[in-house]
């Protein structure tokens, strides 16, 4: 709160003091963020806060720790080796597997946003759902779908035969990889900007038509602008996501810097040479987060004005209808119809040689039960975290806050193998069982589980804690009768995010899982690398299934509560 | 209207001459930042009285009312609620066991809660609860109303839960954060009745915060000024109103202007003639004239001439120019008629106040 600067005032200046204390002026103008802040930063954080934050963000720290002693004490042939596996060569394919499926994310995600928020495509409740549904498609069904489908021998290829179609152009390497990784990462841009654009106060657009700027123009100046910070956001989810994967890089054998860890690790069970590796991902990744922050530090703010999208003026297609419903219907095609068309067909072919059904329940057990333990220690995590920074930010719950999101840059496979090196070494108890396992998700997976969590504490009035501390409510009691039943619905959404990508998680399984104990992900990897499709198919189908179920919840539009 | 309050408070003054003061304020202050949001605020409130904490946003009024409330920590200054000490340099009583309650601006009403269950949520005898909140809805006219949802309520009505929220446990004394400037101003006039006769009928002792001087003058029976986070004034609103401590507290608690002028002793010299004054100076003073008490009377030969006219229909707001250039307001009845450019004589009633201008005013 800004105090008016002291000073002698003059007789005749008395009638302009008067008019700034009017009611209705300053005062009532009051925007509600200007009353919050001043709330905040009120009393110390208490200790049953502080003391549980404290300790998440420790545990958070511990792999990346880890490897980072573990590289240090690491002698001269380590560095030899990262010079020998040809990291510059790795580096360049996975910075630039990076950005190309972002630029096509891009590519296909802001028209495809623009469609289905701003104009009168038909059928745009399905679109809506069809075009977010690949998220449900892991990488390396994807990946499994391609290969099987358009890889050599493939079933294009088979059919094409009798043509006379020996080969196909060549699928492994770049082009499978992109083609891949875009079709499973695009929707996190979408979803984005989609709700970016949902959320842009339709008054702007008036504003700028009424001063005489035509349709196009109004969006490329008033819109566009506006959308650069989910843009960005968006972006950098899919930029990550490319960087951490696994699955698909593996299955369609492009060398980047997780499955050349991977290799390492299982190929020489050279432990320091894949956690070197390992550092200089991880350098990848905060170096395109710290890129992130200081673009998004020049970006201007977006902010949502909620419920303020009901009078959208829709855009008439016209004649441009076709081809936009058939860009749609090509998208969700190849993200969707493809892959799941494909996983049904090898799923005839197994359910005609021999159904294996027996061999399904038991990864299906496994992966729930993971995923469900996951999804609940991070969104327990996720709350004492979330509540410490929104009502006692300072320089030391910033920090804490931020170490909760050191899963977005470290990937599964680094996180993985640091919790490995550790469990051997130092928690042989723990190494190999299923808590470390557990672990390594919520290490992951924290930060989807505080972003949802946080944006539901957002909305919750500061005066709604005052008010049930001053009717007599300790600072437990009221977080238990008032802060959690207000944030539920963002707690409940980030277990669901949890659970939803932990089900899909790969490269941890895989090194962290207790033995025999298959995941329908580990299972479906390892019938792929084998090419046995038709085994891959029914875990296949039983993952996308599942993770639907649990998408389908949060791609219900919000509710606002509000007071009226 | 205004004696009846004046019989009021005298009242409760005679009563509870002996008991302690229900809140009590010594040597108050707290920074933000760099900011001194209140600067040494000292201030009592007497059982069964209504106090206003009035000033511009950003005085710290609010900030007084939290400290008391415990949602904040003092930096100096000690605070007693009901006698017994809460806070000073080495103790701090946290809010839930301070015994007062508060009504926020934005109400704050638990949206996961039914109006019984936000209405019981203070009190802690389960076997009493039920009665208590039936009594209290009853107090605040909602009775029955046990099962809404707060979503499912006006205004009007989430503020009368919000307060009988706040009555349930018996608080020492309310706090009310800026009550009314949520409410519709169609509205804000009956709800702020309403609300005075609730208070009264709970026998309850209430600081409220507001920006409103007239929310203050009408509703409260001791206005506090803040200004700047310190304590500028505190009185009944008449004294306030006729023997302002400064030209700050005259000017924000209503409508007036300024004229230069030279006294002696209970007369003043100025550009509108020779007036009594208040208090007694001499030298160069700051002449303070009320619109309403102004009068003006059309006049060809006049030396002030009117210069526009705002008409509110139970009144209007006149503004002349003086011979020197100065303008000056009057508030007049309706039914007096003036067109811009008119010539007028200016006669004023009553007393002005007087406060000695420092140096010398060019």
């Amino acid at each position: 709160m800004a105090v008016a600067p002291r000073e002698p005032r003059a007789p005749g200046e008395l009638r302009q003091t008067v008019a700034d204390a009017e009611p209705g002026g300053t005062a009532r103008g009051q925007a509600p963020g200007a009353r919050w802040r001043r709330s905040l930063g009120r009393t110390r954080a208490p200790l049953i806060l502080l003391l549980p934050s404290a300790l998440i963000a420790l545990a958070m720290l511990l792999p990346l720790a880890y490897l980072l002693i573990r590289v240090a004490g690491a002698g001269q042939e380590t560095w030899t080796l990262l010079y020998r596996t040809r990291t510059g060569e790795l580096l360049v394919r996975t910075i630039g597997l990076a950005t190309l499926v972002t630029a096509l994310g891009a590519v296909i995600s802001l028209p495809l946003a623009w469609l289905l928020a701003r104009t009168d495509l038909p059928a745009r409740r399905f679109w809506t759902i069809a075009t977010a549904l690949p998220l449900v498609v892991p990488t390396y069904v994807g990946g499994l779908a391609f290969v099987s489908a358009l890889g050599p021998r493939g079933l294009l290829q088979q059919s094409l035969a009798p043509f006379g179609v020996e080969r196909l152009p060549e699928l492994y390497g770049w082009p499978g990889a992109v083609l891949t990784l875009t079709c499973a990462t695009y929707p996190y841009l979408l979803l984005s900007v989609r709700s970016a654009l949902d959320g842009i106060d339709p008054s702007f657009e008036e504003a700028s038509r009424s001063l005489g700027v035509g349709p196009w123009q109004t969006f490329a100046r008033t819109v566009l602008p506006q959308l650069r910070p989910a843009i960005w956001a968006g972006a950098l989810l899919v930029a990550l996501y490319t960087l951490s994967d696994f699955g698909a890089v593996s299955l369609l054998q492009f060398d980047s810097f997780s499955r050349a860890i991977y290799t390492q690790y299982q190929g020489s069970l050279d432990r320091a040479g894949a956690a070197a590796l390992a550092l200089v991902l991880v350098g990848i990744t905060t170096g395109i987060l710290a890129l992130e922050v200081a673009v998004r530090g020049r970006a201007s703010y977006y902010r949502a004005t909620p419920g303020a999208a009901r009078r959208v003026r829709r855009v008439r297609l016209g004649r441009w209808r076709w081809p936009s419903l058939a860009f749609c219907g090509a998208v969700v095609g190849l993200a969707l119809v493809l892959p799941i068309g494909v996983v049904l067909y090898w799923l005839a072919v197994g359910l005609r040689q021999a159904p294996t059904f027996e061999l399904l329940w038991a990864p299906t057990w496994n992966a729930l039960q993971a995923a469900a333990l996951a999804a609940l220690a991070a969104a327990a995590a996720a709350v004492p975290l979330t509540v410490l920074s929104v009502r006692y930010p300072g320089p030391l719950t910033d920090l804490i806050e931020r170490t909760a999101y050191v899963g977005y840059a470290v990937p599964g496979i680094v996180v993985a193998l640091a919790l490995v090196f550790f469990g051997a070494n130092y928690a042989t108890p723990l190494y190999q069982s299923l808590s470390l396992l557990v672990f390594a998700y919520v290490v992951r997976f924290l930060p989807q589980a505080v972003g949802a969590t946080r944006a539901s504490m957002l909305q919750v009035s500061p005066s709604m804690e005052d008010a049930a501390r001053v009717l007599g409510r300790g600072p437990l009691a009221v977080l238990t009768s008032v802060t959690l039943p207000l944030i539920r619905p963002g707690v409940l959404a980030g277990a669901a995010l949890v659970f939803l990508t932990a089900m899909k998680e790969l490269p941890a399984t895989l090194l962290l899982a207790p033995t025999g104990y298959k995941t329908l992900a580990t299972s479906i990897w390892g019938w792929a690398a084998e090419a046995r499709y038709a085994q891959a198919a029914a875990p296949s189908l039983m993952l996308v299934f599942v993770s639907g179920l649990a998408l389908l919840p949060l791609l219900r539009e919000p509710r606002q509560v509000a007071p009226e | 209207m205004s004696s009846e309050q004046h019989s009021t408070r005298a009242e409760n003054q005679a009563q509870t001459a002996l008991a302690p003061p229900a809140v009590s304020v010594v040597g108050l202050s707290k920074r933000f930042g760099s900011a001194l949001a209140v600067d040494d605020v000292s201030l009592d409130v007497q059982r069964g009285s209504l106090l206003a904490l009035l000033g511009p946003s950003g005085c710290g009024k609010t900030t007084t009312l939290r400290l008391i409330a415990g949602l904040e920590r003092a930096d100096r200054g000690q605070i007693a609620v009901g006698g017994r000490s809460v806070a000073d340099g080495s103790s701090f009583v946290p809010p839930e066991r301070r015994r007062v309650g508060m009504v926020f601006q934005d109400y704050a009403l638990f949206p996961h809660l039914d109006v019984a269950g936000n209405v019981g949520f203070g009190l802690r005898d389960r076997a009493r609860r039920a009665a208590r909140v039936g009594e209290v809805l009853d107090l605040v006219g909602l009775g029955g109303m046990e099962r809404r949802m707060p979503r499912q309520l006006s205004g009007g009505q989430q503020q009368r839960v919000a307060l009988a929220r706040a009555l349930a446990p018996e608080p020492e004394v309310l706090l009310l954060d800026e009550p009314f400037s949520n409410l519709d101003p169609a509205l804000r006039a009956h709800v702020r009745a309403e609300v005075r006769e609730i208070l009264a009928r709970a026998e309850a002792t209430a600081i409220f915060v507001t920006h409103d001087r007239e929310e203050a003058l009408s509703l409260a029976d001791q206005v506090a000024v803040l200004w700047q986070g310190r304590l500028a004034q505190i009185g009944t609103p008449d004294e306030l109103y006729r023997q302002p401590a400064s030209l700050d507290v005259a000017g924000f608690i209503g409508d007036a202007d300024v004229l230069p002028g030279v006294a002696r002793g209970g007369q003043v010299d100025c550009e509108l003639g020779t007036l009594p004054g208040c208090p007694p100076a001499y030298g160069e003073v700051a002449v303070l004239v009320r619109p309403e008490d102004v009068r003006l009377c059309a006049d060809p030969s006049g030396t002030a001439a009117i210069v526009r006219r705002e008409f509110y229909g139970h009144d209007q707001l006149v503004t002349v120019r003086l011979p020197s250039g100065r303008l000056l307001r009057a508030r007049l009845g309706r039914w007096q008629s003036f067109e811009p450019g008119a010539r007028v004589e200016i006669a004023v009633d009553g007393v002005v106040s007087l406060f000695p201008t420092a140096g010398p005013s060019s």
